[in-house]
């Protein structure tokens, strides 16, 4: 077929898809929703990092008081989330069950939980059908008529299991800085997060179950290549440790994070020392 | 003026009908009119010299929608204007996202009964199977030849999600024609 062809073609669709792409306009996250996402993923990798006796191995979820939210109900045929424990059974979304793959719950976590009405706004109305019958505070709806997240112990979540419209991210608490000074005191390689933050929030609107999974796999090694150019990070020696938070892990030369950090536009890159017991095994 | 009223300008053939036609769809049509030719003045008169192939389409051609009708032909002329200044090489708007249509293109030829209307249907079909957003910005690419910070800006996406769906659609269209018979 030769281009001139497919132009026609083009120019012949129907014209209601022509008049919606005139008329569309997207279900927009606000900015502080967007912010709110992002640090709540920086907050949990910056957690693993300060916090890392907090992971107790020998934690089982059965000897918490709360369960964690897990991925029984809603990703129930996919292997990898059942490893987290049978008895695990409240819907979540996708994002927190593939964070909570293989994770070892520890009571001190919180977890959040973001509500959207059918239009996929944050609103009073939600709090009032959703949240409030909870028992949060009024301090907790101001935050949530903010910035659309309430802070929810697991007992609430537990509560509200199985709804379709809870979106629960988990927040380890604490911050890190990476300095030079700190790297002069850590011998050997590092274990190197990248928070890629590559517009990957905006791009899963719309992609559920499986196919999310998948989509943002997809998205994520395709925009890689930004970091790649921008930082020389190669690809191949990161593995995935939230894919929905586009964030990576990899063991690199305490020389290399050096030069990485050294980069303005590397900002989102975070270091740990690698010590012989993982501080986390993902 | 509705759009019944002015067709009716059309059959009663009052010139009336060209000037409440650009009063009404003028100024889309001079978008992608531009979008195409990447030049003003081209496009004032590309824009024109559809309005006078639409007095001459009506009668008889009677059309559900005049803005389609219109803006379908706006775009043809705009094209046509643009295949003429490329080979006087001239400088061209849409050449950047014709060139990347091409990826969508292998050496092989449609079937010969297939008409630009039915492959037309046809990318109708795929792009109702996509989300909103692909399709969106799809069209706004190729049908109304938007650059890639305007489609984000329109939107408020990110311009590596504009380009990201821009790339999955383009394959995914690809398949789906090579899956449906069409060796292109």
């Amino acid at each position: 077929m030769n281009k001139d062809f497919l132009i026609e073609g083009i120019g012949n669709i129907d014209f209601d898809i022509i008049d919606e792409a005139e008329n569309y306009r997207p279900i927009r996250r606000s900015r502080a929703w967007i912010w709110a996402s992002a640090s709540a993923a920086c907050l949990l990798i910056a957690g693993v990092l300060v916090f890392p006796h907090l992971i107790d191995s020998n934690n089982s979820i059965a000897d918490n008081s709360g369960s964690v939210q897990g991925a029984g109900e809603a990703s129930g045929e996919n292997s990898d989330y059942n490893k987290i424990d049978e008895k695990v059974s409240v819907s979540i979304t996708d994002d927190l069950q593939y964070i909570l793959k293989d994770y070892k719950p520890v009571p001190e976590h919180k977890f959040y939980v973001r509500v959207y009405d059918a239009n996929g706004a944050h609103s009073e109305v939600v709090w009032d059908t959703c949240l409030e019958p909870l028992g949060l505070t009024s301090d907790d709806k101001e935050n949530f008529l903010k910035i659309g997240v309430a802070s929810l112990t697991r007992e609430q979540i537990n509560t509200v299991k199985s709804s379709a419209q809870l979106n629960v991210v988990m927040d380890y608490g604490g911050e890190v800085e990476v300095t030079e000074e700190y790297l002069k005191t850590v011998n050997g390689p590092l274990k190197v997060w990248v928070f890629t933050n590559l517009g990957l929030d905006e791009a899963l609107v719309g992609h559920e179950g499986e196919e999310r999974i998948s989509f943002a796999e997809e998205y994520i090694d395709e925009h890689f290549s930004e970091y790649e150019k921008d930082h020389g990070l190669n690809r191949e020696e990161f593995e995935y440790f939230g894919i929905f938070t586009g964030t990576f892990t990899a063991e690199l030369d305490k020389e290399k994070v050096a030069e990485l950090l050294a980069d303005k536009r590397s900002a989102s890159i975070s270091v740990s020392p690698e010590s012989e017991e993982p501080l986390i095994d993902f | 003026m509705d759009d019944t009223s002015i067709i009716e300008l059309y059959f009663g053939r009052d010139e009336q009908a060209i000037r409440e036609t650009a009063a009404k769809y003028g100024s889309l049509c001079l978008r992608v009119a531009n979008n195409i030719l990447g030049c003003r003045e081209d496009a004032e008169e590309s824009v024109n010299d559809a309005y006078l192939a639409v007095w001459n389409a009506i009668p008889p051609a009677k059309p559900d929608s005049l803005r389609a009708f219109v803006w379908k032909i706006v775009r043809n002329q705009s094209l046509k204007r643009l295949e003429y200044n490329t080979a006087k090489k001239r400088l061209s708007g849409a050449l950047v996202p014709l060139s990347e249509l091409e990826e969508i293109l292998t050496d092989g030829s449609p079937p010969p009964d297939v008409s630009a209307e039915e492959l037309g249907r046809l990318i109708s079909r795929f792009l109702d199977t996509q989300s909103a957003d692909a399709r969106c910005v799809f069209v706004r690419r190729y049908w109304y030849f938007d650059n890639v910070s305007d489609i984000a800006r329109r939107y408020s996406f990110g311009e590596s999600k504009v380009k990201s769906l821009l790339s999955r659609t383009r394959n995914r269209l690809k398949q789906f024609l090579n899956k449906e018979g069409y060796n292109i």
